[in-house]
């Protein structure tokens, strides 16, 4: 097990370099400063952009050996350091705070660091996941790979498992860490769903802190780690958990970017959005809402910038689009749960329209309850009303994004083919999480426009 | 689940080989043929009995899988490994 431990590390040092490369093209770290402070969103960078790479790496047949992944490392690092000479250097200056407030500040800090301390305890004596789908598919599919050398059609491969069509970064990303630690045991992919999720607090603390207060930032965090589905996802090896993580971060960018103009921040989105649309399904419209979000606000906004929005929009098509191709030749559904040809007939959707009244009746109760996601949501709601006279394209951002994904689902349940009331039921609670993460990332935003002295001058 | 039987199947089942799993309902209401597909790769699994080389049973009647069968490990309370005879 030392063993395996040790091939998990050596994977993640792969990541974390990668990442730093990433950064280091963008300006972001250029100092051992910078790298320690950005280390966080270094590491969920690097596996956000090789878990794209690998993707298309598998559609194109390569397996996914030590060698191959540490391949993929290189050549994104290697590109990164050529990148580096044209981008100038910028720091991220910290929003600081001061008097007695900061007591707020270090109380949410202590929260989340305590829940981080929980989690890892629980991924390292709890080990495997339980749930059904990560056993059902995800965990066999990235078995699959590992087993059989890539993306295997054959009896008993990599398409013969549930949902043969959901894009293949997750299972991807766990099949390197089989190949790192040399078994398919699934133990250690709680701890690196663990690190992955520790890096994701680190990620969102080191970008949110350019423009939001810590008074404000660490007891959204706080929140953020203390939602009870959001903790139950961790560790868990669903796609969704991976997502929510995504998503969660190209809206952090995409703010940022709104909020800054710097298109560093739009290269960031890409990448994130880009690899949320590889994890899942359900990835791709809130990827596709924040991208178009953007480029609206480029368009209304003087100077006209539309190139960065245009390069995030583009990126999770991009991305998608040789798993699409792939799943074309090999003759594969896009989805067995669902056909969304299905919304262009009336008189189907007419059929089934108790089915959109049942979803529309029981998601917001799943989305409000407190036992699951806290006061969230109505909390993102609210800031974004507080920050809309100062800083409306952040609150549109916010509404369209978060919208995006209950919307999407609603049209997921209505033109479903299985019965309504026990899809919604084994479904609900995980594919809400994206929606409830984006808005606690967007809460933070939206609470620190609203709360700015000076605020920015954003349409 | 039957742990014993997906145990006692990833012991005896060579890992190259093509198998099935049939089961009466209550097989199919604990999810188990989803679990050992899972289990037991890198052991290929599919659904049609008469493209395996191997079945792993529980409370399946072996007279109606369609193939000819000889029992190898009889675990009790209808959990049986099979190998189908070619």
């Amino acid at each position: 097990m030392t063993a395996s431990y040790f091939g998990l590390g050596v994977f993640d040092v792969l990541l974390l370099v990668t990442g730093l490369a990433v950064l280091d093209a963008l300006g972001l770290v250029r100092s051992g400063r910078d790298a320690l402070r950005h280390s966080g969103l270094a590491l969920v960078v690097g596996w956000a952009s090789v878990g794209v790479f690998e993707s298309w790496a598998l559609v194109v047949g390569a397996p996914l050996t030590r060698w191959v992944v540490a391949s993929i490392c290189f050549a994104i690092a290697a590109a990164g350091v050529l990148m580096r000479r044209r981008v100038p250097p910028r720091r991220l200056r910290l929003v600081r705070e001061s008097g007695p407030s900061r007591l707020l500040a270090v109380a949410g800090a202590a929260v989340v660091f305590v829940q981080l301390a929980a989690l890892l305890w629980r991924a390292a004596t709890q080990g495997a996941p339980l749930q059904w789908d990560a056993w059902a598919f995800w965990l066999p599919k990235a078995r699959a790979i590992f087993d059989f050398g890539g993306l295997d059609t054959a009896v008993g491969g990599f398409t013969s498992f549930v949902s043969p069509s959901y894009p293949p970064l997750v299972p991807a990303l766990d099949a390197s860490v089989f190949a790192f630690t040399g078994n398919t045991q699934a133990s250690p992919l709680a701890v690196q769903e663990w690190l992955i999720a520790a890096a994701f607090f680190g990620a969102l603390w080191s970008l949110l802190a350019v423009r939001v207060r810590p008074l404000i930032l660490w007891p959204c965090l706080a929140l953020l780690a203390s939602l009870p589905n959001f903790v139950a996802m961790i560790g868990s090896s669903l796609g969704d958990e991976p997502l929510m993580l995504l998503l969660g971060l190209g809206c952090a960018c995409s703010a940022l970017w709104l909020l800054e103009r710097d298109a560093r921040y739009a290269a960031l989105a890409a990448i994130f959005l880009a690899a949320a649309a590889l994890a899942k399904n359900e990835g791709m419209p809130p990827a596709l809402a924040l991208g178009l979000t953007m480029l609206a606000v480029a368009f209304v906004r003087r100077p006209r910038r539309p190139l960065a929005p245009a390069l995030v929009l583009l990126a999770p098509l991009a991305a998608y689009a040789p798993w699409g191709i792939w799943i074309r030749i090999q003759g594969l559904p896009p989805s067995t749960d669902y056909r969304l040809s299905d919304l262009l007939h009336p008189a189907l959707l007419g059929d089934r329209v108790h089915r959109l009244t049942y979803a529309a009746h029981v998601l917001p109760v799943h989305l409000f309850s407190r036992q699951q996601w806290l006061i969230a949501v109505p909390l993102m709601l609210a800031g974004a009303l507080l920050a809309a006279p100062r800083c409306p394209a952040l609150s549109l951002l916010a509404l369209a994004s978060v919208g995006t994904v209950i919307a999407g689902l609603l049209a997921v349940y209505w033109i479903g083919s299985r019965p309504v009331a026990w899809y919604v039921l084994t479904s609900v609670d995980r594919v809400l999480a994206s929606a409830v993460v984006m808005s606690v990332v967007f809460l933070a935003l939206l609470l620190g426009e609203a709360s700015r002295q000076n605020p920015a001058a954003v349409p | 689940m039957n742990q014993e039987l997906v145990l006692r199947a990833a012991e005896i089942l060579p890992r190259d080989a093509v198998f099935s799993i049939v089961g009466g309902r209550r097989a199919r209401m604990s999810g188990a043929p989803y679990f050992y597909a899972y289990w037991l790769l890198p052991r290929r699994h599919t659904e049609d009995p008469s493209a395996s080389d191997w079945i792993v049973s529980w409370g399946a009647d072996p007279s109606r899988l369609g193939v000819k069968v000889d029992v190898v490990a009889d675990l009790g309370g209808g959990a049986k490994i099979l190998r189908v005879r070619r």
